[in-house]
């Protein structure tokens, strides 16, 4: 495995993801829902600081959720409707490199668009008078492990089908399953017989369900080995491909 | 051959993280509680998400809005007067998504037993909120003065009122609670720790009506029982 190509297609798929067209459109949306949040600070009187710093929480998630899952599924697809992949796998690059490299550069970019909306939420705190408490710092942190998984589950689904939209629309659906987790687990405990099968399937998705700041060191183990999984999965299902 | 192992470590590495998921819930069960929620749906939505935090603040300052607005048909009502038949529903939405928002939990049990006088209402959205966040000595104070009020007999521990003493004093303590606290330690015979109280309220507040009653109480209190 060669790190210097996936370092390079990282960074070129960083670079490809912030200047994309979609990026400044939820650039702009971030902005106003930045500014509604404002808005509805003030309406909250004496709990204006919590529900500003839920709701930066929420923009922050909200936006890398989105910007994180039709990246990863738009860039891949792209290439290979373009032909682009070609170019790209015709030099001394292998498959699994080329998408190691996609991956990266999925969470790279993650992580700056994370780091411009919250500079731009913390300059909004300081100006209402406000600080930064630790547990903000922790929520941004549970967001990012989260984004991080989600996108690698959109690239593993956009290995398998090759289709954004399939993708975009079955990352969805497991961004939901997964934070409905031990409300499926209450269910299923209660449940006997045929349908018991669903207490393990369960397991095939992430528990978003619990966070950082609730389970610890548990919640980092059980996302880092099923990061592992995924990304191990994306990467043999990528390799079997034909082009 | 090097597929296989990779193939046999995923699965290996997916059954692994399947034992550091915590099948526990921290939070109220919707599915055994969704009944007594106004729109199920809509608290699925917000939980399926990722959302519950946002969505409890929301609900809060619907609750703030509700309250804040004067009943139909009715005039010259004092603010925190009347009724509002639907402020416990709605504080039951809150508590349920959220039972460790502490401030809307307060803000909720305090209307409820000290303005509304519904105690067995405001007793049950503590007891429930204990239930999940059972070392917050916020609600058990609260509990307890609810429960003095309750018994109407005029008896008041001095060890619980101390405690909500000190927590009125705390930065994010909601001026409902301090309100309530100065009111009980005025009835307690406690006019000192009254009168420190209602200053604070006049100090922090920035609400008119909560700040013309403490000053009201102050002169109440100066002139009848001459404290200084």
């Amino acid at each position: 495995m060669n790190l210097k190509n996936i370092k390079n297609i990282a960074i070129n798929s960083t670079a490809e993801y912030l200047y994309s067209k979609f990026s400044y459109l939820l650039g702009a949306i971030v902005i106003l829902l930045i500014y509604i949040s404002i808005l509805v600070g003030i309406m909250a009187v004496q709990e204006e600081r919590k529900v500003l710093l839920d709701f930066f929480v929420s923009i922050t998630q909200i936006s890398l959720l989105l910007f994180a899952v039709f990246s990863s599924s738009l860039s891949i697809s792209n290439d290979i409707e373009t032909k682009r992949i070609y170019m790209i796998l015709s030099r001394p690059v292998r498959k699994s490199e080329y998408m190691l490299g996609k991956i990266s550069g999925v969470y790279i970019s993650s992580f700056l668009l994370l780091l411009l909306i919250n500079i731009v939420c913390v300059v909004v705190l300081f100006a209402k008078g406000y600080s930064v408490s630790s547990d903000y710092l922790l929520s941004l942190l549970n967001v990012y492990i989260k984004i991080v998984v989600i996108s690698s589950i959109s690239v593993l689904f956009t290995s398998l089908t090759t289709s954004a939209f399939t993708s975009v629309a079955i990352t969805t659906m497991i961004w939901f399953i997964s934070h409905f987790i031990t409300e499926l687990n209450y269910a299923l405990n209660r449940v006997s017989g045929i349908e018991e099968v669903f207490k393990y399937i369960i397991y095939v998705f992430p528990n978003f369900s619990s966070s950082l700041s609730a389970d610890g060191m548990n919640f980092v183990l059980h996302t880092f080995l099923y990061l592992v999984a995924v990304i191990v999965f994306t990467v043999l299902s990528f390799e079997r491909k034909e082009f | 051959m090097n597929s296989f192992k990779l193939l046999l470590a995923a699965i290996l590495s997916l059954v692994l993280s399947s034992s550091f998921s915590n099948s526990f819930n921290d939070y109220p069960t919707l599915i055994s509680l969704g009944k007594l929620v106004k729109d199920p749906v809509e608290n699925v939505i917000s939980i399926s998400s990722g959302f519950r935090d946002i969505y409890s603040d929301i609900n809060y300052i619907r609750l703030l809005e509700y309250y804040g607005t004067p009943e139909e048909g009715s005039e010259n009502v004092e603010y925190g007067d009347g009724k509002y038949p639907a402020f416990y529903p709605m504080s039951l939405d809150i508590v349920i998504e959220n039972p460790y928002y502490t401030n809307a939990v307060m803000t909720s049990a305090g209307v409820l037993g000290f303005n509304l006088d519904e105690v067995y209402k405001a007793i049950s959205i503590l007891k429930f909120a204990l239930i999940y966040d059972r070392n917050n000595y916020k609600y058990i104070t609260l509990l307890s003065a609810l429960m003095i009020k309750q018994s109407r007999k005029k008896i008041y521990d001095d060890k619980l009122l101390s405690d909500l003493y000190n927590i009125s004093f705390e930065e994010n303590t909601p001026v409902v609670i301090r309100q309530a606290s100065a009111f009980l330690h005025k009835e307690a015979k406690k006019y000192d720790r009254a009168l420190k109280l209602y200053e604070l309220i006049i100090k922090t507040s920035k609400e008119k009506s909560y700040t013309d009653n403490a000053e009201r109480q102050i002169k109440l209190i100066r002139e009848r029982y001459e404290v200084n």
